[in-house]
């Protein structure tokens, strides 16, 4: 016999609704219009750009670090200065030199011959060659440190970053490095108008790496559970694809976000945990890959009969189920970004364009932020600088600003992350994200590799400031750290197919802290023992190493 | 003497090596002088013919009115007028007005003396005498100056302000050569020298 539930204490659980800005002077370069878009410009633009502009700032962090070297090594303003024997350093941009990169000349040649091989994952190897290139003209480099460089776990070089190397000519015009330098992390974000007021607790010097902030003074009593802000990140919904349980996961991934599922508590507490949990979401963001390409049945390649039915194995409607899961997710009140990634129809080349939001159902619709890949936004209301010890691992955070609580988030849909996974040996994707940030460019191989815009006279990609947040969509794993100054973390967040592993990651707006909710559902055929047909399981904060 | 403009065409047309006709802008200059100056030079330019119109390849319009060649006894004249013509120019400039390119005015020599110390006092390919006056000659070294980006796939007139924009501190006069009446209608001065090859 049922028992009817208790009256809930207190007030229904509302959503926190913190202010929202999507930061129009950081988004609009990447945004193309329309009516000026030209493909005849040339790449060679956007590596002057490059170059024109984190030269200075590479220069500077090279004196800096290479003032006290024996020798007092002059920079030279142009590449082709070099004198044979004589200690100096340079700034350029590297290119790397890979035989195992797609080469559209090779692949024509071998059309004639032979059937081209299926295209690698990943095309570095032992033959590579590192070049420094400026406006004058481009130097070998080698030497121990070089391939230590490219080889060491967490490192590695790939084509468009710019660079410094402390090093001499050597008698066959190479360049043989003793150092190098990157552009370093810049810093945080800071809103107009914010005051930057002093960091609570001890800074814990470059705070790059692996260092826990151990040592961190709170100033106040820890943000209970009904306090905190979480946003909500997914990446990968992958609606439209083939299998069933997908879309039952995505189905799950909703009802808890509208507070319609979940049930008592595992832990003591309030009843209803879970659903003060989904309550407490103020933000969805969709990191990408939310469509896929539908998969035609078999029946579809029959030629049609007049006589039997035009029905398709399975009804693939994406971005009308799309709409739907939208739409059901809007009407708890819970606003939604969404970032295309690389099936989306948004386009192919960098930056993807926002796809219209008439697909979803038009301006009439609200709540729903379509915005470019990579794109910046801003939520607001974070309490004053506040991170807990053991919460801080090793995350990338784009930096917030401090005093004012307000988040500035940056993400991309994945491809500029896997498209450096193919020149790097290593597969700790964690750290090329934190390098990404070293290097201040999100995408050093647009052009290269990379498909990218041509634009006339700038390069968007470049990172003049750190966000708070900074996520990546669509890799294997789910990945989190901090990385910058103690009280100046950016948290870098990198997400996982949901369709595949049904992870959603929940950022605390608050204390940056990141943990994962995870939907699973069970294989349909044979479930013998008959437990329930789907599930939550909630982490902890994720400790990376 | 008009320029044999239709026959050098036609002869190169049936050659097959005619070059992409130049389209006039429809913009009316402030004299009526200065569409014709531009009209001949350009047409004869664009048939690239090294041939007897070099003659008209130097000076435009010295006197207000006249459509004469010059001659030598103009070039004295032109001295003259010269000191009143600028001042003219600069005052049309101020009134909104497009100014003529003089390339033999003193204000480009600085430009053109630092533009034949960068070539190394050596002639640019396919530059003859009467294709390649000063004036082309500084816009050859500015196009060719990698310090101000890629000149390939732009007006030198937006390279300019590219270059400017990114702090990169172009010359001024460069502009003003730029945003002159013959600046901005005649494309061996507008477009880059690798326009036509790229």
């Amino acid at each position: 016999m049922a028992s009817p539930l208790p009256a809930e204490p207190g007030p229904a659980p509302r959503r926190p609704n913190p202010s929202y800005s999507s930061l129009p002077e950081l988004s609009k370069p990447f945004v193309i219009d329309p009516a000026n878009r030209s493909y005849r410009h040339q790449y060679s633009n956007v590596y002057f750009v490059r170059l024109v502009e984190l030269r200075p700032i590479v220069e500077k962090r090279a004196e800096e670090r290479w003032k006290a070297v024996r020798g007092k090594p002059p920079l030279l303003p142009r590449i082709l200065n070099l004198q044979r024997s004589q200690l100096c350093y340079i700034v350029g941009t590297v290119y790397l030199d890979m035989p195992l990169k797609p080469n559209v000349l090779e692949d024509m040649a071998r059309d004639h011959w032979i059937v081209p091989p299926a295209p690698r994952p990943e095309f570095f190897s032992a033959q590579d060659a590192v070049h420094l290139e400026d406006e004058s003209g481009r130097v070998r480099l080698v030497g121990d440190v070089i391939k230590r460089e490219r080889d060491r776990e967490g490192g590695g070089l790939v084509t468009g970053l710019i660079m410094a190397v402390l090093g001499m000519e050597t008698s066959s015009g190479d360049f043989e490095v003793v150092d190098l330098c990157f552009a370093g992390l810049p810093e945080l974000y800071k809103a107009p108008g914010d005051v930057n007021g002093t960091g609570h607790g001890k800074v814990k010097g470059k705070g790059k790496g692996k260092g826990k902030a151990e040592g961190m003074d709170v100033d106040e009593a820890p943000l209970s559970g009904q306090d905190k802000t979480w946003v909500a990140l997914v990446s990968g919904l992958s609606v439209g694809a083939q299998e069933a349980p997908a879309d039952l996961k995505t189905q799950l991934l909703v009802e808890w976000l509208t507070g319609e599922s979940g049930g008592p508590s595992r832990t003591r507490g309030s009843r209803l945990q879970d659903q003060l949990e989904g309550a407490r979401v103020a933000r969805l963001i969709l990191a990408g890959n939310s469509l896929t390409m539908p998969v035609r049945g078999t029946d579809d390649k029959q030629p049609k009969r007049f006589n039997t039915s035009n029905k398709t194995l399975y009804p693939s409607h994406p971005t009308k189920t799309l709409s739907l899961v939208l739409s059901d997710i809007l009407s708890s009140a819970l606003p939604i970004n969404l970032i295309p990634g690389p099936s989306d129809p948004a386009g192919a080349t960098l930056p993807q364009q926002p796809l219209p939001s008439v697909m979803f159902g038009g301006p009439k619709v609200k709540g729903l932020e379509c915005m470019t890949n990579p794109a910046w936004l801003e939520v607001g209301e974070r309490r004053s600088e506040h991170v807990s010890e053991h919460h801080l691992s090793q995350a990338l955070v784009h930096g917030k600003g401090e005093t004012l609580n307000r988040d500035s988030f940056f993400g991309t849909g994945g491809q500029t992350i896997d498209d450096v996974y193919k020149y790097l040996p290593s597969n700790a994707r964690l750290s090329m994200a934190r390098r990404t940030l070293e290097w201040r460019h999100i995408a050093p191989t647009a052009p290269d590799t990379l498909w990218m815009y041509p634009f006339p006279d700038a390069d968007p990609f470049i990172l003049r400031q750190r966000p708070d947040v900074y996520f990546i969509g669509n890799q294997p794993e789910f990945e989190t750290a901090l990385v910058g100054d103690a009280d100046a973390p950016t948290r870098i967040i990198l997400l996982p197919s949901f369709a595949k592993t049904g992870q959603v990651a929940l950022l605390c707006l608050e204390t940056l802290e990141c943990k994962t909710v995870e939907f699973e559902v069970p294989t349909w055929v044979g479930e013998a023992n008959g437990h329930g047909v789907g599930g939550m399981k909630e982490e902890g904060d994720v400790k990376m190493e | 003497m008009p320029p044999r403009k239709s026959a050098g065409r036609t002869k190169k047309a049936a050659a097959g090596l005619s070059q992409p006709t130049l389209s006039f802008s429809s913009r009316k200059p402030s004299t009526s002088d200065t569409l014709a100056k531009p009209l001949s030079k350009a047409q004869s330019r664009s048939t690239a013919s090294l041939g007897p119109s070099a003659s008209e390849v130097s000076i435009p319009s010295t006197a207000p009115d006249s459509d004469v060649e010059p001659t030598p006894d103009a070039e004295e004249r032109a001295l003259r007028e010269k000191g009143r013509k600028d001042a003219e120019d600069k005052e049309k400039a101020r009134r909104g007005g497009r100014r003529t390119l003089d390339p033999k005015s003193k204000e480009w020599e600085g430009l053109t003396r630092e533009a034949k110390k960068a070539m190394g006092g050596m002639q640019p390919i396919h530059a003859g005498p009467d294709t390649h006056n000063n004036v082309h000659h500084i816009l050859r070294v500015f196009d060719m100056t990698s310090k101000y980006g890629p000149c390939v796939g732009i007006t030198r007139l937006e390279r300019w302000e590219r270059a400017n924009k990114w702090g990169l501190n172009p010359p001024e006069e460069i502009r003003e050569i730029l945003t002159t009446a013959q600046g901005e209608d005649d494309a061996s001065y507008r477009e880059n020298v690798l326009s036509t090859w790229l």
